[in-house]
């Protein structure tokens, strides 16, 4: 046994631990990971973001706190038992580690009634030992470089004629650098902005019994927008992530005010929208939805105090610059050109890097070379357009890089080739799968007759509709939707299970469009999809597969 | 000594072949919130699926702790020794905890095989080991038939939509097929025990003809499992196309249990096409 030293405040040191201190202990530590449980959820993303780091942490810790024997017992035993229980119970890969390191102690703790600060440090090198040998991969950056630091500290005061509290406090220390030191050696968590979550629940464990023996309440996290900042991009890259996320807006803005009711806000958000997040103090909020109409939903959070720091995101565009971002290093990238804000973000959507160009507007084949050139290594070029294939010939005429141009006549084709992309393969593989997909689509363009002209046995007016497929006029009439009726009629000769996909232009009535999509499915059986590309001249351009 | 198989839940063996080849399954977990099941043990297949369509809490998943394999272990290894058969570590910490488990109760009579793969993928393996325990073999000999099994393993899954794997943090290199405004049916493998894309399709047609195309790709095909979570008429058509491309080749078909559900989501349909073995004679072969 330890010698008692003299804290600051006067109280002794506590030198050893006996049953019931460590039971109390282990309950603190249990209330605080149910409390900062949340917290940590939302800064999990290693080694799989799923988020559940602090639920698994906390229910494992609940399962142990609820085997320990009441009254009496010693060190050894409510060791014991708790671990029993939370290697049975532990959930997920957190709960795991950390049962691992309740059976750690309670090995270290084997036949005593108390615990000094050797023994204490013993039971951590025990916990270290444990832990590592249940990670198949044992990492830096995570729980396991935390309690290995929380193990050598302990273990280097008790050499030092310390008691068990020394032992203890010199662990939580180590431990809290070690916590800071995560994003350093775990790049993922760098990137995220976040330590590791389940270093940190260490830590709360420890800490909370370090309070707990000095009959202290631990300390409480989670204060300020600094902290609010920590977990932040972590719980909103994973609202993206949900389903359903990738339509209208990522909204996002802090309020302030003497009292935010952050539960009432949340709720009324939902009215506007999903993926709602508010995270903070009554004083100091952070809110982040998804909605159609951000500034309604602003304009309504007013109510709650002052907005600042405001911003928007198009989802859709959000989610293809990340994949053009996150595009698997030296592989090829794809450049379309394109018209149209709606076909922009279409092929934004999917990681395509846009040059905008098209019919009435030719892109030159040097705008084509600077974005080869931006995007850097190897590259694709879609031309969308028979107007613009030569151009994008000439652009990639005497590059250092490697490119190809996938001929495509028409957004229906661009669209095939894209999809058929796969930045995992080689450059040649994607270049063949690209155009042999395009080359499976045909196109109609509905548009109106520039001059007179005889279709056949019919006059076309001047302005009347007519429809174009892959380049030849074969339909005319007074109707929109009938020509592109029979557009789809003369491009289906022969193909079962046709999958017809209908651009609307920024003329085409929805309420028409959608008619139309009906008529089309049921005349021909044909899946429809509708995809609201705004271009201009054409209500109609149709894709058939 | 006679050996003993052991997998998980998430390998999706039908009932009857775990019974017929007393194979040990130990359950992972799925959660709703705080509320807790253990698969196939607390909550099956259908009442899973069930709640699935009402929850507003979207479930999580979690591998089962070691103490689990640790008492399936101690009971088993009484009689014989283990082959235990998972799903890859890529994708689950469930093998990690029957090798810990594994170390505590009898290292040198357990075998740890990582099947690399999920579902019935890691299911036709166990399997394999299964047969092979039956027949006699050795420890030795049913891990290597797990493991040749393993190595001959083709998988293609359809999905509706990629969310519920990226959700759950199992996108691994299919990140490249995430996002996009159209209606596409992503297409992934599985390799080196992660997910892989394979191709995009804009129809659920050509999803299943996709699917289907693994079964001509071998001059002979040993094995073939079928599996859906919410289709089971295109489970039915595809495996029905199998079998009548494959005469005389077993193809089973299943449903994916709630851990792959949680991740794959809805309309999720998958094929594990295990090639015919050239060390082998009584197998299959494409007309």
């Amino acid at each position: 046994m330890g010698h008692p030293h003299t804290s600051s405040t006067g109280r002794q040191a506590v030198a050893s631990i006996d049953g019931r201190a460590l039971a109390q202990a282990y309950a603190a530590a249990a209330e605080a990971l149910a409390a900062n449980a949340a917290a940590l959820n939302a800064i999990n993303v290693f080694p799989v973001p799923d988020g559940d780091t602090g639920t698994n942490m906390s229910l494992t810790m609940r399962e142990a706190i609820a085997a320990i024997p009441t009254g009496g017992a010693g060190a050894a035993d409510v060791a014991r038992s708790a671990a029993d229980a939370a290697l049975m119970g532990a959930r997920g890969n957190s709960g795991v580690i950390l049962s691992q390191v309740l059976g750690g102690i309670a090995s270290g703790c084997e036949g005593a009634s108390d615990v000094d600060a050797r023994r204490l440090a013993a039971c951590l090198e025990r916990a270290c030992t444990a832990a590592c040998n249940v990670v198949s991969e044992p990492k830096e950056g995570t729980i396991l470089t935390a309690i290995s630091a929380a193990a050598d500290a302990a273990t280097a005061r008790a050499r030092e004629d310390a008691t068990a509290e020394d032992a203890l406090a010199a662990a939580v220390e180590a431990t809290r650098d070690a916590v800071a030191r995560t994003p350093d050696l775990l790049p993922v968590l760098k990137e995220a902005g976040v330590v590791d979550a389940g270093a940190q629940g260490l830590y709360l464990v420890l800490e909370a019994a370090l309070s707990s023996l000095r009959g202290e309440r631990p300390p409480a996290h989670a204060e300020g927008l600094g902290h609010i900042d920590d977990g932040w991009l972590a719980a909103t890259a994973r609202a993206h992530a949900a389903p359903g996320a990738g339509a209208g807006f990522c909204t996002e803005f802090v309020l302030t005010s003497p009292s935010v009711d952050t539960e009432r806000l949340r709720d009324e958000l939902h009215e506007f929208g999903d993926s709602v997040l508010v995270v903070g103090k009554e004083s100091l909020a952070r809110v982040h939805l998804h909605t159609h109409d951000p500034q309604a939903a602003i304009e309504h959070s007013r109510a709650f105090g002052d907005v600042s720091r405001e911003k928007f995101d198009d989802l859709a565009m959000q989610v293809g610059a990340l994949a053009a971002q996150q595009r698997v290093a030296g592989g090829p990238a794809v450049i379309a050109v394109v018209a149209g804000a709606g076909i922009e973000r279409l092929f934004g959507s999917m990681g395509a890097r846009v040059v905008r160009g098209g019919q009435t507007m030719n892109p030159s084949a040097g705008d084509i070379r600077r974005a080869i050139e931006e995007a850097g290594g190897d590259a694709i070029v879609l031309a969308n357009n028979k107007n613009v294939v030569l151009a994008a010939e000439q652009a990639v005429t005497g590059l250092d890089q490697r490119a190809a141009v996938v001929p495509t006549h028409s957004v229906p084709q661009g669209v095939a080739a894209l999809v058929a992309f796969n930045s995992e393969l080689s450059w040649e593989q994607n270049v063949d799968a690209m155009r042999e997909a395009a080359s499976a689509v045909r196109t109609a363009e509905v548009t109106f007759a520039a001059r007179p002209a005889r279709i056949g046995e019919t006059d076309v007016a001047e302005g009347s509709p007519i429809g174009i497929v892959d380049g030849e006029i074969v339909a005319a009439g007074d109707d929109v939707a009938d020509v592109a009726r029979d557009c789809v009629r003369a491009m289906l000769e022969g193909s079962d299970e046709p999958l017809v996909t209908l651009y609307a232009g920024e003329d085409a009535d929805p309420a028409a469009t959608q008619a139309l999509a009906a008529t089309l499915r049921e005349e021909f059986g044909a899946e429809v999809e509708v995809i609201d590309a705004g271009q201009p001249h054409y209500p109609y351009v149709i894709g058939v597969e | 000594v006679p050996v003993h198989v052991v997998t998980d839940t998430t390998a999706d063996i039908p009932r009857d072949l775990i019974d017929e080849l007393r194979i040990t399954v130990v359950p992972l977990t799925v959660a709703f919130g705080e509320e807790s099941f253990r698969d196939g043990i607390d909550i099956n297949t259908e009442e899973f699926y069930e709640r699935l369509r009402t929850t507003k809490v979207l479930p999580t998943t979690a591998q089962p702790p070691p103490a689990l394999f640790q008492h399936a272990y101690e009971h088993l290894c009484s009689t014989g020794d283990v082959v235990s058969v998972h799903l890859s570590h890529k994708l689950s910490g469930t093998i990690a905890a029957a090798r810990t488990a594994a170390a505590e109760v009898a290292p040198g009579r357990i075998d740890v095989v990582d099947s690399a793969s999920a579902s019935m993928g890691t299911g036709l393996c166990a399997i394999a080991a299964a047969r092979a325990a039956a027949a006699g073999a050795s420890r030795e000999q049913c891990a290597a038939a797990a493991e040749s099994v393993a190595a001959r393993m083709h998988v293609l899954v359809a999905f509706e939509t990629l969310e519920y794997l990226r959700r759950g943090g199992r996108i691994g290199r299919a990140q490249a097929f995430v996002g996009g405004l159209l209606g596409v049916k992503p297409i992934l493998t599985v390799k080196d025990g992660e997910a892989f894309p394979v191709t995009r399709v804009r129809s659920r047609a050509k999803a299943i003809d996709q699917l289907f195309s693994l079964c001509s790709r071998f001059d002979r095909v040993a094995e073939v499992a079928v599996l859906h979570t919410t289709t089971p008429d295109d489970a039915q058509g595809l495996a029905a196309r199998a079998r009548e491309a494959l005469p005389g080749v077993t193809v089973h078909l299943g449903r994916f249990g709630p851990v792959l559900g949680v991740h794959g989501g809805p309309g999720m349909l998958g094929i594990a096409v295990v090639e015919g073995d050239p060390a082998a004679t009584s197998q299959g072969s494409r007309p």
